[in-house]
């Protein structure tokens, strides 16, 4: 076959551009694999101390070499998920503290699923940004939802709603914010947004019942809801209601039991997810169901309330009313869950009129809790207890004032509280915070009410 | 009735029905295919196989009319255009309107898509006509493989889909530095009609013409109306000439969607070279319109590399099923090989230096 000067050329060409191709593979294969991304879903290099943290690699990777590569320094315990073959994100067990410096290390020789490698070790800096506090601002006139760094005391409002905003809950990982907001129609419906109040969008839509008393599911995947079939106002009078879960990307909405027949409000998911507590009316009681095998118990409770999940989810507090007083006095029961044995929280010795639901500390170490000690008519005062229900502090002692809506903060080192004036009707909550460290109270906001913190 | 060639033998009655007959024989087939299919649903006919088979109808035939339905009226565009030049412009003013530097003229036709919004299926007739008259043949290879991507229509639906980001400004400097640089290969080659393929009389015949084609359309004592009419005529003879090809090669990238699942050429590779090469492929196998690949592109961008993208929005409107199809009708075999291979090689070399250096 002869050739002529047109394909000579082009042979030549060809040969030129596949030695070319050849040194690019060759090149490619001593680059190794391109680095993950470090996924921040708001400034670079800050992630909430309760995570999660995100890596994206840009190949399906082969998980199990990642895996036993990836590690923090200094180190950090928790679960490594993930959410495809190119995504994985780190679930922390321990909460840090604001500012906390870390680094994430994937260390080299982790594998793609074709067979390429990474050839040097992966490190990004991480940082844990300033845990903030989400509240209703000026509650009794106008609510709204307003964030502000205790430290600072940068505040910033996040909604516009006309002050139509009920309720809320910041998801675990500090990301999202859902709040229940009053429709047109005096229902209301479930809104999501960011963390910084933008991308509103409308979760739940329930026209001319009330949807309230939201509460995420630890993974930040679902939210319970309670929702009344009847007006705010009413439901809020008498209302009876059912617990729904709604996906929080789809938007797809069901009941949580498949059980018409199920009357329910208040729920509370258990810190692994693994169980929900919820307020039975059918029952009068608390009733815990166990989403991994579908069993149920209840636990009485004439207080229509919420219990407090311990961190390892083996103790629920519960309060209830007890005595034949004409007027019952209110205390507050632990369930063992292993056991399934119910005892009185408190020492024997230490008196109560009122109880309010018990917060526990991240570490499972303390719990504080509201606590009418003197007489009826003074406002219940801030304790903390340790966990097998001693006494240890009380925090607040002003008798006039009633405290309530309290929360650790995810450090466990600071506890957020609102005080209400009983005297002064028209008087606005304010929020403090209660170092523990120093045992200092301060107030930081003068016009805010359900303080909680978002990491 | 097709008039018999003397001297034709087997082979040349197997290509002419091939031509000729195929084309019908394949929209009738997808007509069948498709009542077929809805008797299956009126009768709620049961059975596996029969819903296997149904869906997989269903599934040739939609993706066979996408094709077919969303090139035709780039075809025809292109077969106006190229009626219009047949018509209006003579070799003499071709010639001058090209830059006198030879690597200029080879830009300029790199270029020229941006006058003439087509895609691959409309700027194969007009490259073959604007060559026909006079257009040197680097610089209709130029135009030929750049005129899908560098034309307003895909400009903005790139940019619809991308928006002001690299991919968008690189797969129009890509694709034109690859049209340019075949172009210029072709300058190597002397002799014009060892490119071209000349025109075949049989297909002029069977839709009575009776080699118009070779008249002087350009006579300048025609009137304007009858100058339109030729436009019309010839515009007809190549919309019919490569329409045919246009079936077939749709006819064929349907079959091959049908039978080789998408999913699994994507499982195939992800590297900085393989995933170039898997999404050049799928370019060719969809065959899809560059006027509207960009948002089938979008969607691979979150799985896919950006050069990896990039080798699916370049490659795909030079060479796809129907096209090499038609760059059969029109080019030479050798021609053709060239035509593929060598924008496929730069197209992935690119791709790949993208993937290593820039992501």
């Amino acid at each position: 076959m002869k050739f002529g000067r047109f394909e000579r050329v082009v042979l030549i060409t060809i040969f030129f551009l596949v030695v070319i191709l050849a040194g690019l593979a060759w090149i490619a294969v001593q680059m190794g694999l391109p680095d993950p991304q470090v996924v921040f879903p708001g400034e670079a290099g800050l992630i909430g101390g309760r995570g999660p943290v995100e890596l994206r690699f840009q190949q399906d990777m082969d998980r199990s070499s990642v895996e036993s590569r990836l590690s923090f320094e200094p180190a950090w315990d928790g679960t490594w998920r993930w959410a495809d073959d190119r995504t994985i994100r780190f679930f922390p067990k321990v909460t840090l503290g604001e500012g906390t410096l870390l680094r994430v290390i994937l260390e080299q020789g982790a594998r793609s699923r074709d067979g390429r490698v990474f050839r040097h070790p992966f490190s990004a800096e991480l940082r844990i940004r300033p845990t903030l506090l989400i509240f209703l601002n000026d509650p009794l006139i106008s609510p709204e939802l307003g964030g502000m760094n205790p430290l600072t005391g940068e505040y910033q409002l996040l909604t516009a709603s006309g002050g139509r905003v009920f309720d809320f809950a910041v998801s675990p990982d500090g990301e999202k914010i859902v709040y229940s907001r009053i429709n047109l129609r005096d229902g209301s419906d479930l809104i999501l947004i960011n963390r910084n109040g933008t991308e509103e969008k409308v979760l739940v839509e329930c026209g001319d019942f009330a949807c309230i008393e939201p509460a995420w599911t630890p993974d930040g995947r679902f939210l319970a809801y309670t929702r009344y079939e009847s007006s705010l106002t009413a439901s809020l009078m008498d209302g009876v209601g059912k617990v729904y879960i709604v996906d929080v990307e789809s938007g797809t909405s069901n009941l949580l039991f498949n059980n018409p027949g199920l009357f329910g409000a208040l729920p509370v998911f258990s810190p692994d997810g693994s169980a929900v507590s919820f307020y039975d009316f059918g029952e009068q009681a608390i009733r815990l169901v166990n989403l991994l095998d579908g069993s149920s118990s209840i636990v009485p409770s004439r207080v229509a309330g919420r219990g407090s999940w311990s961190p390892d989810g083996r103790t629920f507090l519960v309060a209830d009313w007890e005595g034949q007083d004409a007027i019952p006095r209110s205390n507050l029961f632990r369930l063992d869950l292993e056991t399934r044995s119910v005892s009185r929280f408190f020492e024997e010795s230490f008196e109560v009129f009122d109880v309010s639901l018990p917060v526990w500390s991240p570490d499972g170490e303390w719990v504080i809790c509201a606590v009418q000690t003197q007489s009826r008519q003074e406002g219940k005062q801030l304790w903390l207890f340790d966990k097998r229900g001693h006494a240890v502090n009380q925090i607040t002692n002003q008798p006039q004032m009633n405290y309530s809506s309290y929360q650790w903060s995810p450090d466990g080192k600071r506890v957020v509280f609102q005080e209400v004036n009983l005297g002064q009707s028209d008087d606005s909550p304010k929020i403090f915070i209660w170092q523990i460290e120093d045992q200092r109270i301060e107030r930081v906001f003068e016009n805010g009410a359900f303080p909680q913190w978002m990491p | 009735m097709v008039p018999s060639t003397p001297g034709a033998g087997i082979v040349g009655r197997v290509a002419r029905i091939t031509t000729f007959h195929l084309p019908v024989i394949i929209v009738a087939g997808v007509l069948v295919m498709a009542a077929l299919t809805r008797l299956q649903q009126m009768f709620n006919w049961q059975g596996e196989w029969l819903l296997k088979l149904t869906e997989g109808v269903s599934n040739f035939s939609a993706v066979f009319l996408g094709i077919f339905i969303e090139a035709a009226p780039y075809l025809l565009l292109g077969t106006l255009a190229s009626g219009l030049v047949e018509v209006f412009f003579s070799p003499e003013e071709i010639t001058r309107l090209l830059p006198r530097s030879r690597f200029l003229s080879i830009g300029f036709g790199g270029l020229l898509g941006l006058f003439f919004p087509v895609c691959e299926c409309g700027s194969i007739p007009l490259a073959r006509r604007l060559m026909r008259k006079g257009l040197p043949v680097p610089v209709g290879i130029a135009f030929l493989l750049a005129a899908p991507v560098i034309n307003p229509i895909v400009i903005a639906s790139t940019f619809a889909a991308f928006g002001n980001t690299p991919i968008f400004w690189l797969r129009f400097g890509l694709t034109l530095l690859i049209a340019i640089g075949v172009g210029l290969l072709f300058m190597f080659e002397s002799d014009g009609n060892r490119v071209i393929r000349s025109l075949n009389v049989e297909l002029s015949q069977s839709f009575h013409f009776h080699g118009e084609h070779d008249h002087d359309f350009g006579n300048s004592t025609s009137s304007v109306i009858q100058k339109l009419k030729k436009v019309t005529i010839i515009a007809a003879d190549e919309f019919f000439e490569m329409g045919r090809f246009l079936v077939i090669g749709a006819f064929l990238a349907a079959l091959m969607q049908t039978v080789v699942p998408q999913s699994w050429l994507l499982s195939l590779g992800q590297g900085p070279i393989l995933s170039a090469v898997v999404l050049s492929l799928l370019a060719v196998l969809l065959s899809v319109c560059s006027t509207v690949d960009s948002f089938i592109a979008l969607a691979f961008s979150g799985t896919f590399s950006s050069g990896a993208v990039l080798a699916f929005l370049v490659y795909g409107p030079m060479v796809d099923i129907k096209a090499t199809l038609m760059y059969l009708r029109v080019f030479n075999r050798r021609t053709v090989g060239v035509l593929v291979i060598l924008p496929w090689l730069l197209t992935i070399i690119s791709s790949t230096v993208i993937n290593l250096w820039m992501r």
